[in-house]
């Protein structure tokens, strides 16, 4: 009986060992139509893609004359130059900033009716204009950066500024984050511009 | 059906078969206690690296060098923290490019030993927690990270800022995560490592576009390092101001200050009284005696080494000076952080030492060794057994003390810029010169390891980022 119990102890003890090794580190290619991880502490993939499809698609489809002014006697897509997205919201984006950079800039690059001007270009700008992104508002400081812009062989015609926005609401443990991507079209010369904003409502259960 | 005869057993024989067992497992239990005196006797990690730190605080990163590599290339268990001492050592003789490749294998292995093996677990019972693979302490994870963003910065900068991003979420994810079977969140407490949120920061502002980032982390670091104050001007720079002024470029001073922590074996003296006041009581209501506790408890200490530097000035002539401010300080956070999990830590010895007692108890119980002889052997082969634990002295020898930075803004070209370290008693050390390029609008790092008022390998200037 005890020789039994011996026996069954060191095959548990051993079915123990094997069970708990340590896993050897594994990965998969997610395949295109296959659905994205859902953060449970901050926004991922599946919050930052639908936002900036939502928000650019909208954008796409409006076209504001107001906005296509000064390139639509010269029979050329509109020239813009996306300064940057300023981050708002209640978490930080981390490596998705750039990538969030990369879609909105891949999108309009797609659109027939946009020509994007490359960040660098516009980095030179600032750097030699000693400006910030957020003094672009200013129709001087614009005109002056559009003008190291056209010195550098890349005139535009409009900036382009993306801001990511939050709103928090708590119910216990519970959080309810509301996520919102503004977009901002600003024509350089006249100073018109149009807005689109995508929003999308995300519930954490902690 | 086969049956089997029963043959009548004398109880002389059985008694002499018992003997014979009991002198056969009296030989092996001794046997098993030379072993284990043996390999408690093998030299801790901290006798170990004692002599490379020697050698590479008093400038010599040959010897330090030569010691390493003889250390490194055989398979022992603290393997990993001496590769992780030879990458900071590589790094400062300026081969950057080395140290990351020895730093990033180590950053995954450790990645991977952070999962429990059951395997290693039973042997820690069995021996001590040597047995177990080093998955590095919370600090040395996080710092890994940066000293591989530092590395990258004077090589070539490409991953510079996945490097830093790596940091800061390591740090997050740690702090989120209670320790192995503990309910409570020990790590809550932890100090946050300044240093890579300020990395990170400065790369984003560099870019011109990015300043909401700069903003939120240069907010963070003012919290995280108060001490710092220089971070007030930094992030007035990201809500208002640009860069650098048009023409001009930034030189940021990173300095690897002092002596860093390390461990040392120190005796748990409050457990060990209560462990042998425990022992005594069982003894004297059971049938079996248990092991006195007559080896102490042993547990790992961090020890941080005294403040011998108070800061490094940088100056350009004609141009521009500065002191660096601490914006890390490791061996603060080195001895919280471990302070914090204490507890943790102790009540491994303490479940070990209680195993091994049991084990004494219940090979006495399966042998009915009931005579004062037996008991006395088994006695002392438990104690020997507990003996030969060692405590887990495994650190990363070669961390600095703390990490300080100072930032200068000037004019694009070439420049001579001076480091000279100040002692706490107010002793000068050499200057030291180094030429810098400064390129309009962007960063240059430079990068110096004052453990003393000398600086140990290079001081490590990058490209302009």
């Amino acid at each position: 009986m005890r020789k039994a119990f011996g026996h069954v102890a060191a095959a548990a003890v051993l079915a123990a060992c094997v069970a708990a090794c340590r896993s050897t580190p594994t990965a998969h290619v997610l395949s295109p139509g296959a659905a994205d991880l859902v953060g449970t502490q901050r926004a991922g993939a599946e919050t930052y893609r639908p936002l900036v499809e939502q928000a650019v698609m909208k954008l796409l489809s409006r076209q504001r004359p107001s906005v296509q002014t000064a390139a639509a006697g010269r029979g050329r897509p509109l020239r813009v130059c996306f300064v940057g997205i300023e981050n708002r919201s209640a978490e930080e984006m981390g490596d998705f900033k750039d990538q969030v950079y990369e879609m909105i800039d891949t999108m309009l690059e797609n659109n027939a009716a946009f020509q994007p001007v490359s960040r660098r270009y516009l980095q030179a700008a600032l750097r030699e204009t000693g400006l910030r992104p957020d003094q672009l508002f200013i129709p001087a400081n614009m005109r002056q950066v559009a003008t190291v812009l056209e010195q550098q062989g890349q005139p535009v015609d409009c900036l382009l500024f993306a801001k990511l926005t939050s709103g928090t609401t708590a119910a216990g443990k519970d959080v309810q984050r509301d996520y919102m991507l503004t977009l901002e079209v600003i024509n350089v010369q006249t100073g018109d511009y149009d807005k689109e904003s995508a929003l999308l409502r995300k519930h954490y259960h902690r | 059906m086969s049956t089997r005869k029963l043959r009548p057993v004398s109880y002389a024989s059985v008694a002499g078969a018992t003997e014979v067992a009991r002198g056969t497992v009296v030989r092996n239990l001794a046997r098993l206690t030379v072993l284990l005196l043996c390999l408690g006797g093998c030299a801790t990690h901290s006798q170990k690296a004692a002599s490379v730190r020697e050698a590479f605080y008093a400038g010599d990163t040959g010897t330090a060098r030569a010691a390493l590599a003889e250390l490194t290339s055989q398979r022992s268990h603290d393997r990993d923290v001496l590769l992780l001492d030879k990458a900071v050592v590589d790094l400062f003789l300026g081969q950057p490019r080395t140290a990351q490749r020895l730093l990033r294998d180590v950053r995954d292995r450790f990645d991977y030993f952070e999962q429990l093996d059951l395997r290693e677990q039973i042997l820690s019972i069995v021996t001590d927690d040597r047995s177990v693979a080093y998955p590095g302490e919370d600090y040395e994870k996080v710092l890994i990270r940066v000293m591989l963003a530092f590395a990258d910065l004077v090589d070539d900068g490409d991953d510079v800022l996945a490097y830093a991003l790596q940091a800061i979420q390591k740090q997050q994810e740690l702090t989120e995560t209670p320790l192995p079977g503990m309910s409570e969140n020990l790590r809550k407490s932890y100090k946050q490592v300044a240093v890579a949120a300020y990395l990170y920061a400065v790369l984003r502002e560099a870019t011109y576009t990015d300043y909401d980032d700069a903003e939120r982390w240069y907010t963070r670091v003012a919290a995280w390092a108060p001490q710092f104050s220089r971070v007030r001007l930094d992030l007035e720079r990201a809500r208002k101001g640009v860069f650098a002024r048009p023409g001009n470029g930034v030189v940021y001073v990173f300095v690897f200050a002092d002596r860093g922590p390390y461990k040392v074996e120190s005796v748990e003296a409050p457990t060990t009284v209560s462990l042998a006041i425990a022992s005594a009581l069982i003894t004297a209501l059971g049938d079996y005696s248990v092991p006195p506790t007559i080896a102490p408890v042993k547990v790992p200490k961090v020890v941080a080494p005294p403040r011998r530097l108070d800061r490094v000035d940088v100056a350009v002539p004609g141009r521009a000076t500065g002191h660096c401010e601490t914006l890390t300080d490791i061996n603060r956070m080195a001895v919280e952080q471990f302070e914090a999990i204490r507890p943790w830590v102790v009540a491994r010895a303490v479940a070990r030492r209680i195993v091994k007692k049991a084990a004494v108890v219940g090979v006495k119980d399966a042998l009915g060794a009931r005579d004062p002889v037996a008991q006395l052997a088994l006695d002392l082969a438990g104690v020997a057994w507990e003996a030969a634990e060692r405590a887990d002295t495994r650190c990363w020898s070669l961390l600095p003390g703390r990490i300080d930075a100072t930032r200068l803004e000037l004019p694009a070209g070439e420049h001579p810029i001076t480091l000279q370290a100040v002692g706490v008693d107010g002793r000068l050390g050499p200057p030291i010169r180094q030429s810098v390029q400064v390129a309009p609008g962007k960063a240059t790092f430079v990068l110096g390891y004052f453990p003393s008022l000398r600086p140990v390998g290079r001081v490590l200037v990058s490209e302009p980022y």
